[in-house]
């Protein structure tokens, strides 16, 4: 159960899709074309940050970087499921991806971020599909190339390189993910579960690969999660107490950066037809999905048998 | 240093709230603003009240005995004590549980959280490509780093609310030598005292060297004794014998020779303890062997023994009174 005007965030690290989702569906909520999905509540009356950004994306332009440091003026994204009256919040500006990695490096929320995630009805986690969740381990060793020879050609003892010292910005990405989750974990204890629309997107390149690379790169969403970010899907899998969770693929800009393929996005008609959002067996371009999800609006799409 | 209203309070002087608050307490007053007041006359531009304080978290590197007592206090939890000379591969051994949780390989058991997620990291990095070293290899524990844990939460496969919280405590091999010639330093060892299972490590590169391997034995079975000696219920302590670097008797020239040596030590701790014990187990493990795939199910199976084996304490942990001061004692030590 939602309260009237539930506020939903924006979890992820840097460049995984945030902003341009934010914008995807400031354009979603105008042009809605499904009697069930959402629609915008009430236009904020300072879109200093959004226009712009919506201007980029309609030109099919990479998105400006939301930034840490020149923060726009704080407003809201009010959503509305007409037919149950349920409403919804996004602040805006997100938070920028640099925010969630210092919060895991100072290891502190600040208040103001402690009060909106207990009162948060849901977040939104994003990851990208071609980020690695872990680092790759050096198990191979053989086929590093050799250290240059000196200049004089003379044969020197190899000089042991044990590489540089481990900083906590050194943690790769899942373990930033999950230790967040169980920061947000601790805030919520004793609460009830907080829903959780995992979207990973760039989803449309998952779409478009070989069929070869299936096994690593599963063409279900769920199924790519479990395979790509074990860490996160068994944590939040084990801890149903505190988290529900789905998993939704997203392509919010809808395609590359190219010329042919900004070219491509710019030629619908109907703009939000290049989104793309799939929901196990769903396919649709409404990007309202994962925040219906959330409010508990929408019964997940069951997965497809392997 | 910030001072508090209370009069028995003395976080002026050693830091510690009389009310164990972290942060936020409602005593506190600030340091600037107090000794400024004493010595100063008031300003007249209003004070600038400081930023919140944000709510911090834990630190995500091995716990202190006290924050593994809190663990400890709050639910059942299998204390494990891996011990050995230095560069046997404990921290290795360790780091690669790490892996195996996050990518997903390990098959019986699901990760459900850890407090320690940033010393795992710690002890694999140097193994990562990122870490630019040219050898993967293990970043050592210090002598400061003695009775602290790394802690792993878990569930069994299919089985998402049945959690199991274990601690698990890497005595530095640097101070091996300490606690296999000094009684009283295993006895002030509260891992040992506390510990459910024993996994005791026995460096391979050593046993294929004749010079060594007597000493590496010897060592081995000096230690087991202390540990004897110190552990009040000794007879309930799971021992795990782990021939670690299990490549350098596998690829070894004599291989038969060296593997006819760990039998022999094999036969002798069982002479020695098996009627003390609960079975006694052997382990042949190589968890970053060069230019061979780690022997992960090795691996795998003794962390689920750790897990599977009878949970000794969860009468104690029912029956017993709650005394957040004194965790350690409330579990029968």
């Amino acid at each position: 159960m939602t309260t009237p005007e539930s506020s939903i965030l924006l979890v992820g690290l840097y460049g995984t899709g945030k902003t341009n989702f934010l914008v995807g569906l400031d354009i979603v909520l105008d042009e809605q074309t499904d009697s069930n999905g959402l629609v915008h509540s009430d236009h904020a009356a300072d879109r200093a940050y959004l226009q712009p950004l919506r201007e980029q994306w309609l030109r099919g332009e990479e998105l400006d970087h939301t930034s840490r440091q020149i923060a726009p003026p704080a407003h809201q994204l009010l959503v509305l499921h007409p037919a149950s009256g349920t409403r919804a919040t996004f602040h805006i500006p997100d938070l920028a991806g640099e925010t969630f990695a210092a919060q895991f490096v100072t290891r502190s929320f600040p208040l103001e971020f402690v009060e909106r995630i207990q009162q948060a009805a849901g977040l939104i986690l994003f990851l990208h599909c071609d980020q690695e969740a872990n680092h790759a381990l050096n198990i191979h060793p053989a086929f590093m190339d050799p250290a240059p020879a000196n200049e004089g050609g003379a044969v020197t003892a190899p000089v042991e390189n044990h590489g540089r010292e481990w900083q906590l910005e050194d943690a790769c990405r899942q373990v930033k993910l999950v230790d967040l989750l169980q920061f947000i974990a601790e805030i919520r204890r004793s609460r009830p579960p907080i829903r959780i629309a995992v979207a990973v997107s760039a989803w449309e390149r998952v779409d478009k690969a070989p069929k070869a690379l299936e096994a690593e790169m599963p063409k279900e969403p769920v199924r790519f999660f479990s395979k790509r970010w074990p860490l996160i899907n068994q944590y939040l899998q084990g801890n149903g107490e505190t988290f529900a969770f789905h998993v939704f693929g997203v392509s919010a800009r809808g395609g590359g950066m190219t010329p042919a393929e900004i070219a491509r996005l710019t030629h619908f008609a109907h703009p939000p037809d290049r989104i793309l959002v799939v929901d196990g067996t769903n396919r649709s371009s409404d990007l309202t999905r994962p925040v219906r999800w959330i409010l508990g609006l929408l019964e997940p799409t069951p997965t497809p048998d392997a | 240093m910030p001072t508090c209203t209370q009069p028995k309070c003395r976080i002026a002087e050693t830091g510690v709230c009389l009310e164990g608050h972290k942060q936020n307490c409602p005593h506190l007053t600030g340091s600037e603003a107090s000794s400024a007041g004493a010595v100063a006359a008031p300003s007249a531009t209003p004070p600038v009240s400081p930023a919140p304080e944000p709510y911090r978290f834990h630190s995500g590197e091995k716990l202190t005995v006290a924050e593994a007592s809190r663990i400890m206090n709050d639910r059942p939890v299998r204390m494990i004590l891996c011990a050995g000379a230095q560069w046997a591969g404990k921290t290795t051994f360790l780091a690669r549980i790490g892996e195996m949780f996050r990518d997903g390989s390990f098959r019986k058991f699901r990760f459900a959280g850890s407090k320690t997620l940033c010393a795992f990291e710690r002890a694999t990095w140097r193994a990562t490509l990122p870490s630019g070293a040219a050898r993967p290899e293990t970043l050592r524990s210090g002598r400061r780093e003695a009775d602290t844990f790394l802690h792993l939460r878990v569930y069994p496969s299919g089985e998402l609310s049945s959690h199991q919280d274990i601690l698990i405590s890497d005595l530095p091999g640097e101070i091996f030598p300490e606690a296999v010639a000094l009684r009283d330093f295993c006895a002030n060892q509260r891992a040992i005292a506390r510990a459910d299972d024993l996994v005791l490590f026995l460096d391979c590169r050593s046993l294929v060297n004749m010079a060594e391997r007597h000493a590496e034995r010897d060592n081995a079975l000096r230690f087991m004794g202390q540990v004897a000696a110190v552990k009040h219920d000794f007879d309930m302590l799971h021992v795990h014998i782990v021939f670690s670097r299990w490549d350098f008797v596998a690829n070894h020239p004599q291989r038969q020779v060296h593997e006819d040596y760990c039998k022999a030590i094999e036969t002798k701790f069982v002479e020695r303890y098996g009627k003390l014990l609960p079975p006694l187990k052997f382990w042949r493990i190589a968890a970053r062997p060069d230019g061979l795939p780690p022997t992960d199910d090795e691996i795998q199976s003794l962390f689920c023994h750790w897990l599977e084996a009878p949970q000794p304490l969860t009468e104690i942990v029912t029956a017993r009174k709650h005394n957040a001061a004194r965790d350690f004692s409330a579990f029968g030590l």
